[in-house]
C-alpha cells in the first residue's frame, strides 16, 4: 500500500518538473515586458512613474516597476548583478558607489547615444558637465543621468525682512542683515542672532542623524577644496600639512556650531531631512541647510507659506580659500544603466529615451523640485519657477562624491559616518576626529 | 535504530529537500563565504581561510560590539522576565480588573519590531517627544536620548524590553496556569501567605517553564536587528553597534560579503553557545 503511494506521488512529483521546466519563458507575440529598478517613495521619480502608462501605450513594452526601499537598493541591486539572476533590465544607480560598482555587470550605451544624439561628443554637451564625467568608466558610457540635486541654504524671507530684526542685526554686528548669508562669518553671526531658544527659535538646521552630519562634513570639504581622498595618490587628502589644518577647522567649524554658539536646535543630532523639514514649519528655524531640492514643491506649499513665510534659498557659503567657483560639494547624479543579461536591449534602450525625455524631466521638476543635469531642462525648470535658487545656483558650483569613485568607498564612507556622529555627539574632539578618521582611511585603502 | 524503508525515504525527501536548500544550503555558504575575501566593490573572491575571523576578532570594534551586545542583551532580557514574573504572578492571583490587564499588558505584542522602533524613536526624540516632556515635568531636564553614547544603547535596549514583556508574560501565564493545583491547595490549608506560597511553591514549579522563556527571549534578543536599525543604526558612532548591526554594515553598506559572513557566523556562535550552556545546566539541574 505505502509502496503504491510513494511510487505515484514520485511520478506526479516528476511529472510536475517536467511541466514546469519544458513550459517556454516568453511565447511568440508576447508583449516585451522590462524589469525597472526604482528608489521606493522617491519625490523625484513618482511624476514620472505616473507617466509610464503613456509609455506603455505607445511602445506595447510592458514596464515591470520595483520600487526598492533606498536603504537596500545598492545591495540588493548589487547583489542580482553579481549573482546574474536577470532580475532586472535597466538600475537606477547613483554616483555614490553604484557608478563604480555596477558597470561591469552593464552594457556600454555609446551606440544608443550615436543613433540617438549625432554622437557621444554632442550627447555630452547636452548635460552638466560632472555628470558627463561621472557616467563614463573606461572609456565608455555606461548610464545615462536624469536627476540631480545639491544640498543648499533655505531662510525665512519674512523674518529677515523684518525691519525690527534688520535694525537690531545691524546694531549687534555693526553691517546689513544678509539675506542670504553669502560668508561662513555672516553665516554665523545670522545663525548666532536668530537663536533664541527661550522662543524655540533656532539659527540654523542642519539634519545630523545618521549619514548626515558626514553629508554636512563632506559638502564643506569639498568647498574648501578638500577630497576625502586624493584620487591620484591614493591617502587622505586631509592626512597632513595645511588641508589637515582646514579639516580640523571645518570639523571645529561643526562643532562650535553645535557646543559653542548653539544655534542648532540639539534634537537635531537624530534627525533627517523630513524632520527638520518639519522643524521648519513649526517655525523653529531662522535657517537650514539640507537637500531641500527634494522637499521644494512642500517648502513653496500654501501649507508651508501660510505658516512660516516665503522660502528663500542660496547656496551654502563657501569656505575660505576654497578654489575659486565652486560653492561646496556631494552633487547628486542619479542615472540609469542597461543590464548585460538583458534580453530586451531595445526595449529597456526605448525605456531610458522616453525617461530621459524633456516632459519626464520637466515632470520630475515640477512634482519634486529636483534639476535633471539636463542643461536646457533645467534652464527651463528654473526659469519657471520650479527648481529652488539655490539649487540652481550651488549645483554647478559643486563636485560628485570623490568616494564614488573608489572601490573602498562604501568602507571609507561608514568609516566617516561613525567618526562624524562621534563628533556630533561631543565623544572625540575635532582635531581627534580629523586624525582619526585619515588614520582609518589610510588603513583601509592600505588593505 | 530502524533503517528507513524506500517508501518512507521518499515520503521524506521533499522535506528534506526544502530543509537543505532553505537551511543548510544558505548556511553553509554563509561559512564558505567567510573563509573568502568576497566584496562586491573591490570585485574579490579568494580563498583566505579564517583570516576574517581574525580581523574581526582582533579589532577595537569588536570589543566594542561584544561589550554592546552584552548590555543589550542583558537589558533587553533580565528587565522584560522580571516584569512579566510580576505581572504573571499578580494576574495568577486574579486581582480586580486582571482581564483588562492582561488585554493592556499584552498590546506590544501585535507590533512588528519597525513600528515599535518608529514609535519608540519617536517617544524618545526632541521637541516632540513623549519622553522628553515626562523628563521635563519631572524636572530633569530634557536629552537627546538616541544622540547620546551614553544613554542610546540603554534607550534601545528599554524600547526592545517593552516589545519583548508581553511575550514573556503571556508565556509565563500560561506556565502558572498549567501548574497542578494540589500543592498550592496544600499550602493554603498549612496557612501559607500569597508572598510563601510564590517563594516556595509557584517559583520552583515555575522555574523550567521560566528557563525556557529565558532562552527564547535571550536567542530573539542576540539577533535582533531591526529595532536597532531603525533607532540609532548601530551609532552615534559606534555607541549602539551590536553583532547583527555589525554584520549588516560589513555585508549591506560594505558590501564586504567576506567579512560580513564572519561576523554573521561569530553571532550565530554566540547564539547557538548561549543556548547549549542554558540547556546543558537545566540538563544538569534537572
Amino acid at each position: 500500500m505505502m509502496k503504491g503511494i510513494a511510487t505515484r506521488a514520485l511520478v506526479i512529483l516528476l511529472g510536475l518538473v517536467f511541466l514546469l521546466t519544458s513550459i517556454p519563458a516568453g511565447s511568440a507575440g508576447a508583449p516585451v515586458t522590462i524589469t525597472v529598478t526604482n528608489r521606493k517613495g522617491w519625490r523625484s521619480t513618482e511624476g514620472i512613474k505616473a507617466n509610464l502608462p503613456q509609455f506603455e501605450k505607445a511602445t506595447g513594452i510592458k514596464v515591470n516597476w520595483i520600487d526598492i526601499p533606498p536603504g537596500e537598493l545598492t545591495a540588493k541591486t548589487l547583489a542580482e548583478l553579481e549573482a546574474r539572476t536577470g532580475a532586472f533590465d535597466v538600475i537606477m544607480a547613483s554616483v555614490e558607489f553604484d557608478l563604480a560598482a555596477y558597470y561591469r555587470y552593464l552594457i556600454p550605451l555609446d551606440e544608443f547615444i550615436a543613433k540617438k544624439w549625432g554622437s557621444v561628443a554632442s550627447f555630452k554637451r547636452l548635460i552638466s558637465p560632472e555628470a558627463a564625467r561621472a557616467i563614463v568608466w573606461e572609456g565608455k558610457v555606461y548610464y545615462i543621468p536624469f536627476h540631480g540635486n545639491v544640498q543648499f541654504l533655505i531662510y525665512r524671507k519674512k523674518l529677515f525682512e523684518d525691519p525690527a530684526e534688520r535694525s537690531a542685526f545691524k546694531q549687534r554686528f555693526g553691517y546689513d542683515l544678509p539675506t542670504p548669508p553669502k560668508t561662513i562669518k555672516e553665516l554665523v553671526d545670522v545663525a548666532v542672532f536668530f537663536t533664541r531658544p527661550e522662543k524655540n527659535l533656532w539659527g540654523l538646521g542642519i539634519p545630523l542623524g545618521g549619514k548626515y552630519p558626514q553629508h554636512f562634513l563632506e559638502h564643506v570639504m569639498l568647498g574648501a577644496g578638500i577630497d576625502v581622498v586624493d584620487l591620484k595618490t591614493r591617502k587622505p587628502d586631509f592626512a597632513e600639512g595645511a588641508k589637515r589644518d582646514r579639516a580640523v577647522e571645518i570639523a571645529q567649524f561643526l562643532f562650535d556650531l553645535l557646543y559653542k554658539y548653539k544655534v542648532i536646535p540639539p534634537g537635531a543630532k537624530t534627525m533627517g531631512h523630513v524632520e527638520m523639514r518639519e522643524i521648519w514649519k513649526l517655525g523653529q528655524l531662522a535657517m537650514a541647510f539640507s537637500w531641500w531640492g527634494d522637499h521644494w514643491d512642500k517648502l513653496t506649499s500654501p501649507e508651508f507659506v501660510s505658516a512660516v513665510g516665503e522660502v528663500g534659498s542660496a547656496p551654502f557659503p563657501q569656505w575660505p580659500g576654497g578654489p575659486p567657483g565652486r560653492s561646496g560639494g556631494r552633487m547628486s547624479i542619479w542615472t540609469v544603466g542597461i543590464v548585460g543579461t538583458t534580453k530586451n536591449k531595445d526595449a529597456a534602450w526605448k525605456f531610458i529615451e522616453w525617461l530621459v525625455s524633456e516632459e519626464n524631466l520637466q515632470t520630475e521638476a515640477r512634482t519634486s523640485g529636483s534639476a535633471s543635469h539636463w542643461i536646457a531642462v533645467d534652464k527651463v525648470s528654473a526659469e519657471r519657477g520650479w527648481l529652488a535658487k539655490g539649487l540652481v545656483e550651488a549645483l554647478p558650483k559643486s563636485v560628485p562624491p570623490r568616494l564614488g569613485f573608489l572601490k573602498e568607498g562604501p568602507e571609507i564612507v561608514t568609516a566617516f559616518i561613525e567618526e562624524a556622529q562621534a563628533l556630533t555627539v561631543a565623544s572625540v574632539s575635532p582635531k581627534a576626529m580629523v586624525d582619526r578618521l585619515a588614520k582609518r582611511i589610510a588603513e583601509i585603502l592600505k588593505k | 535504530m530502524r533503517r528507513l524503508t524506500l517508501d518512507q525515504a521518499v515520503l521524506i525527501a521533499p522535506a528534506l529537500a526544502i530543509m537543505l536548500v532553505f537551511f543548510a544550503y544558505p548556511i553553509g555558504l554563509t561559512v564558505y563565504f567567510s573563509l573568502l575575501d568576497y566584496s562586491l566593490m573591490r570585485r574579490t573572491k579568494a580563498f583566505v581561510g579564517l583570516a576574517n575571523y581574525l580581523h574581526v576578532l582582533q579589532s577595537d570594534l569588536f570589543v566594542r560590539t561584544a561589550t554592546n551586545t552584552l548590555v543589550w542583551v542583558v537589558i533587553s532580557t533580565v528587565l522584560p522576565l522580571l516584569i512579566a514574573l510580576v505581572a504573571a504572578l499578580l494576574t495568577y492571583f486574579r486581582f480586580r480588573g486582571y482581564r483588562a490587564f492582561t488585554a493592556l499588558f499584552s498590546l506590544p505584542i501585535v507590533f512588528i519590531p519597525s513600528s515599535t522602533a518608529i514609535l519608540w524613536a519617536l517617544m524618545y526624540s526632541d521637541p516632540f517627544g513623549l519622553v522628553n516632556h515626562l523628563c521635563e515635568a519631572f524636572g530633569l531636564g530634557r536629552r537627546i536620548w538616541l544622540a547620546d553614547p551614553a544613554t542610546a544603547l540603554p534607550a534601545v535596549s528599554i524600547a526592545n524590553a517593552w516589545y519583548g514583556t508581553p511575550f514573556a508574560y503571556l508565556m509565563l501565564l500560561a506556565g502558572l496556569e498549567s501548574l497542578p493545583l494540589e500543592p498550592i491547595e496544600a499550602s493554603e490549608v498549612d496557612g501559607a501567605s500569597s508572598l510563601q506560597k510564590v517563594r516556595y511553591i509557584l517559583l520552583p514549579m515555575l522555574w523550567p517553564i521560566f528557563t525556557v522563556v529565558f532562552l527564547l527571549r535571550l536567542i530573539d534578543t542576540v539577533r535582533s536587528f531591526a529595532l536597532i536599525w531603525i533607532m540609532t543604526q548601530g551609532g552615534p558612532g559606534t555607541a549602539s553597534l551590536t553583532l547583527p548591526v555589525a554584520t549588516f554594515k560589513a555585508s549591506f553598506l560594505q558590501y564586504d560579503y567576506g567579512l560580513g559572513s564572519a561576523w554573521g557566523i561569530i553571532n550565530v556562535i554566540v547564539v547557538m553557545g548561549i543556548s547549549f550552556a542554558i540547556v546543558w545546566r537545566r540538563r544538569e539541574v534537572e
